[in-house]
């Protein structure tokens, strides 16, 4: 027991030694993956019992090849095309300095309109880098250019980007969903009111900020203020064609019309018929587009390959069992035990990837949660407040990586100290629908 | 010198060739899911080989596409600290990292990926879809090229790295533009 | 005679807490543990623990994986013939189906066309018929199914494509959002006590009983060959015979839950129907022209198609009267 504690301490503590120096992240997660194999082939020569052996490398090209093939993924690399179209059509520029003249007068009033994107995006994507690259790639250079306070952008956008994996569609809900046997559908619609409670947060925060800290936050200054009428006209001009494309995603899913997946797609030739009607788009522009995407795509599906890799090897040392073990010693009421497993899965989502977590803690929580009373929904939507929170805190979150990509210029050092008050935020929405959980049943009991 | 300079330029340009070629396959998969849409609705034909050919397109563009965007450096790093390391300590993490994390992670998954197409191969795999895509080998065998790619993209990174410990010249090191191939003592 | 101590390391394709697949998986490894008294160290992961559930099989060729605990459906584009022994449209009932594999000839075929491949298969775990499907209208004739969209998987998909219907490919998590929103009229899923964990009877109030598409299921233990012969012929007895009990088990661990099902689907205000005899009808003609193109273009198909239906014409007069 105690040498599978150690081991499972070492591969922690070496993968994060290697994520230090700076090494890529992806190439790091795999690289101590396979190290690891092979020292588990060498702990068994020499009678040490691990389950991880070389054989796990064949493994991880199994687990390789079953992302390449997962159909709902697609919304990656399609709405990071749409995100790079609107970026060099200069439909995005437009969109936003309208936004600005709209909400430029109300403090923070840029960033409440990423709010409001990210929201609408939310809705229309369920996979996470999907929604942060495409809402970097279009808000990031609005509002450093609009004076932006550089941490407080990249907070507020990584922070709402994230929202795609709570508000439904979401595969990380339908994961859980499998995993707990919970209906996905009550889990979707327990998500909503906590997903737009969050949003709310974010939203007070940044007009909190603006107030207190009016330099990171400003207004538009006295002088580019225009009259009602020429905005109304500047509104109308610069809104319509976002707004056409707004439509024709979140319209071709509700209307029944495109898969959620499909959607990405529509929005991805939509925003090439946008440009193309703006006369932004030649054979170059788009080459370069295709170009853009692909190196993003590659990137974010080298996250997941490495992360795959060091998931399943850290099974094959036991950390599956040392942590149901860590979570299960404790003798507590019900109500300690439910706070030990969620603060667990927070701290769990400092160094792991969701999935991961979502494999590991599941089993364990669902005799808790039906031993105990709690209504398994709520319980699941705890933990997928949490689990979105994982993107988010460092040292390790997907989305913190996903923003470094993109966001040319931007230090780890600043993600991560943008990311921290939005942390926070997490946490006091973590807290609310703990202490009401009317915030996540209300909607799924009204539907039963 | 010159030889390493060529092995590098050579394995950079193929892989830029490569990933810029598969990117253009973005253009198809859109026009496929669109396709997919309007024959299911104005037509009310559903083509599930069309629904699988998206999961083969995408799959083949990121496959082409790893290698170079290693090759620009644009796989992310945690530079909390890295920023502040010399040339020479980035250049030594380059050398380690490549020849004891990347390489065995790459080359195993390679070999892996080399006996899956083949296997699949020799079976003529297909869709387990009656009506779905045939010859689902092809796509497994993206998937060993892609990753024998992107090791070889990982040598011209050792061998840029080394460069760099060697010369003390920055613009060997990964993601810069090549000095023109020269004798090494020109450069200070 | 005390056999050496063998570890067998087995990934099941779906959760372990799943009803019927899952829990027969447990169900599997526990009278194996005792059975074999300890002789066999069976060691159970769920569901994409090690290996996906659709690469199982490769790494069970492999050698990288022991064994696995999964379905023959999911190897259809490697092996077509093989779907055959998962499940069948308009195919065998549950007992007649044993009776093909055990005594008709089907479970030879099956292991000649597994040895090849350095595969050894055990049938592990039986199912009797699977609903047939959520729809957002009732279903009254051809006219309900042609021009429609549903979810429906391998062969039975097929069928539904030959009656006009437009057939879409959704992961498991994707069909609920496309059918509330209307992308699919409605979807093939699995048993009551499966389904009810989706949620359907939120966004589809006809649910169809029983399920043409498949009235009985077969999973399978598939055992690495190598793996299998340095067992010793008690532990191949044990695996065996912990099978067989397995299906007992199994085909009548869900009766209670998926009666219960039905009940709660009710409450919700979901309309219980059968398909019209007529529509019926249909897709039975539809099934053999599928089954005969299948069989022409591929041998194995064509011999197991055969066997299959030569043992059901020779057993048919009695399986009817006992269904
Ligand atoms: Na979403
Ligand atoms: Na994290």
């Amino acid at each position: 027991m105690t040498h599978e504690v150690l081991l499972v301490l070492l591969l922690f503590a070496s993968f994060l030694a290697v994520l230090f120096t700076g090494y890529p992240v992806a190439m790091a997660l795999g690289g101590v993956g396979i190290l690891f194999a092979g020292l588990g082939e060498v702990l068994n020569l020499m009678g040490v019992e691990v389950d991880a052996s070389l054989r796990f490398t064949s493994f991880v090209t199994n687990r390789v090849f079953d992302t390449l093939s997962n159909y709902s993924l697609i919304p990656m690399s399609m709405f990071v095309f749409m995100g790079f179209m609107l970026d060099r059509s200069g439909i995005a520029d437009r969109l936003l300095s309208a936004l600005r003249s709209a909400f430029g007068r109300v403090p923070g009033g840029l960033g409440l309109a990423v709010v409001a994107i990210g929201v609408v995006l939310a809705a229309s994507t369920g996979i996470i880098g999907a929604s942060v690259v495409l809402l970097a790639t279009i808000a990031i250079p609005a509002m450093n250019q609009a004076g932006y306070d550089k941490r407080f952008s990249l907070g507020t956008v990584g922070a709402t980007g994230c929202l795609g994996i709570l508000i439904p569609p979401s595969i990380m809900l339908v994961v859980m969903g499998d995993q707990l046997r919970l209906p996905v559908g009550d889990l979707f619609l327990a998500a909503i009111v906590p997903g737009f409670l969050l949003a709310g947060l974010y939203a007070i925060y940044i007009v909190g900020y603006a107030l207190v800290n009016p330099a990171g936050a400003p207004s538009i200054p006295a002088s580019e203020r225009v009259g009602a009428g020429t905005l109304a006209l500047e509104m109308a001009r610069s809104l319509v064609a976002p707004l056409v494309l707004i439509f024709a995603v979140l319209g071709s899913i509700f209307l029944g019309i495109a898969s959620p997946t499909e959607a990405s797609g529509v929005g991805a030739a939509g925003a090439s018929a946008l440009a193309f009607a703006a006369g932004r788009l030649d054979w170059k522009t788009l080459k370069e587009v295709c170009w853009a995407t692909a190196k993003t795509t590659a990137f974010l599906y080298a996250l997941i390959f490495g992360a795959s890799c060091f998931s399943v090897v850290l099974r094959g040392y036991g950390g599956d069992t040392v942590i149901a073990e860590a979570l299960t010693a404790l003798p507590l009421p019900p109500q300690g035990v439910l706070f030990v497993v969620v603060f667990v899965v927070f701290l769990l989502g400092f160094v792991l990837d969701w999935m991961e977590i979502v494999l590991i803690v599941a089993p364990l929580v669902m005799p808790i949660v039906v031993g105990l009373g709690f209504d398994p929904v709520w319980v699941a939507i705890l933990l997928a407040v949490c689990l979105q929170t994982s993107f988010l805190t460092p040292p390790v979150g997907a989305a913190l990586f996903y923003l470094k990509s993109v966001a040319v210029g931007s230090t780890v050092r600043d993600i991560y100290a943008g990311v921290v008050p939005f942390v926070l935020l997490q946490l006091l929405g973590l807290a609310l629908v703990w202490i009401f959980p009317d915030l996540a049943l209300w909607l799924p009991r009204g539907s039963r | 010198m010159p030889v390493a300079v060529t092995v590098i330029r050579a394995v950079e340009r193929l892989a830029t060739v490569v990933g810029r070629l598969g990117s253009l396959l973005l253009i198809a998969l859109v026009g496929t899911i669109l396709v997919n849409i309007v024959l299911r609705y104005a037509f009310n034909l559903g083509l599930i080989e069309l629904e699988e050919l998206q999961w083969h397109l995408n799959a083949v563009v990121v496959m082409t596409a790893l290698a170079a965007t290693y090759g620009e450096d644009a796989h992310v790093r945690v530079d909390l600290f890295h920023d502040g390391f010399s040339q020479r300590s980035k250049a030594w993490i380059e050398v380690l990292g490549t020849a004891f994390l990347f390489l065995p992670f790459v080359v195993t998954l390679t070999l892996h990926a080399w006996s899956m197409a083949a296997y699949s191969w020799q079976l003529g795999e297909g869709s387990p879809m009656p009506s779905g895509l045939p010859a689902r080998y092809v796509v497994k065998f993206v998937m060993f090229a892609g990753f024998a790619l992107f090791g070889l993209q990982g040598v011209a990174v050792l061998i840029r790295s080394i460069l760099v410990l060697a010369t003390g010249d920055r613009r060997y090191a990964i993601g810069h533009a090549l000095p023109e191939t020269t004798p090494a003592g020109d450069h200070p | 005679a005390s056999a050496k101590t063998v570890k067998l390391e087995v990934q099941s394709a779906w959760p372990l807490t799943l009803p019927a697949s899952g829990r027969d998986a447990e169900h599997f490894a526990g009278v194996v543990k005792t059975a074999s008294e300890g002789s066999i160290d069976i060691k159970l992961y769920s569901a994409g623990k090690l290996v996906p559930a659709l690469q199982i099989f490769d790494a069970v060729q492999n050698g990288s994986l022991d064994a696995g605990y999964t379905s023959p459906l999911y190897v259809a584009g490697r092996f077509p013939a093989v779907q055959l022994f998962g499940g069948v449209p308009f195919g065998p009932g549950a007992v007649e189906y044993l009776g093909w594999l055990y005594n008709g000839g089907g479970l030879e075929i099956w292991r000649e066309i597994y040895a090849k491949q350095g595969v050894v298969p055990v049938p592990c775990g039986l199912m009797d018929a699977e609903a047939g499907g959520w729809y957002k209208s009732e279903i009254t004739g051809l006219d309900s199914i042609a021009g429609k969209k549903f979810r429906f998987a391998g062969l039975a998909g097929e069928v539904m494509k030959k009656l006009g219907a437009s057939v879409v490919l959704l992961g498991g998590g994707d069909i609920y959002p496309n059918l509330e929103r209307g992308v699919i009229d409605g979807t093939e899923f699995s048993m009551p006590a499966i389904d009810k964990a989706m949620g359907f009877e939120k966004v589809a109030k006809n649910y169809y009983l029983p399920g043409w598409h498949q009235p009985a299921a077969i999973n399978e233990l598939i055992i690495n060959k190598a793996k299998w012969d340095s067992m010793s012929e008690a532990q191949h007895a044990v695996i065996e015979t912990a099978c067989r009990e397995t299906m007992l088990w199994g085909v009548t661990s869900t009766e209670v839950e998926n009666a219960e099902a039905i009940e709660g689907f009710k409450a919700a205000g979901v309309t219980i129907r059968q398909f019209p005899p007529e529509l019926l009808e249909k897709f039975k003609a539809a099934t053999g022209e599928v089954m005969a193109e299948q069989s022409a273009k591929n041998a194995d198909f064509k011999r197991v198609w055969e066997s299959l239906s030569a043992y059901r014409a020779k057993a048919g007069a009695w399986a009817a009267v006992t269904k």
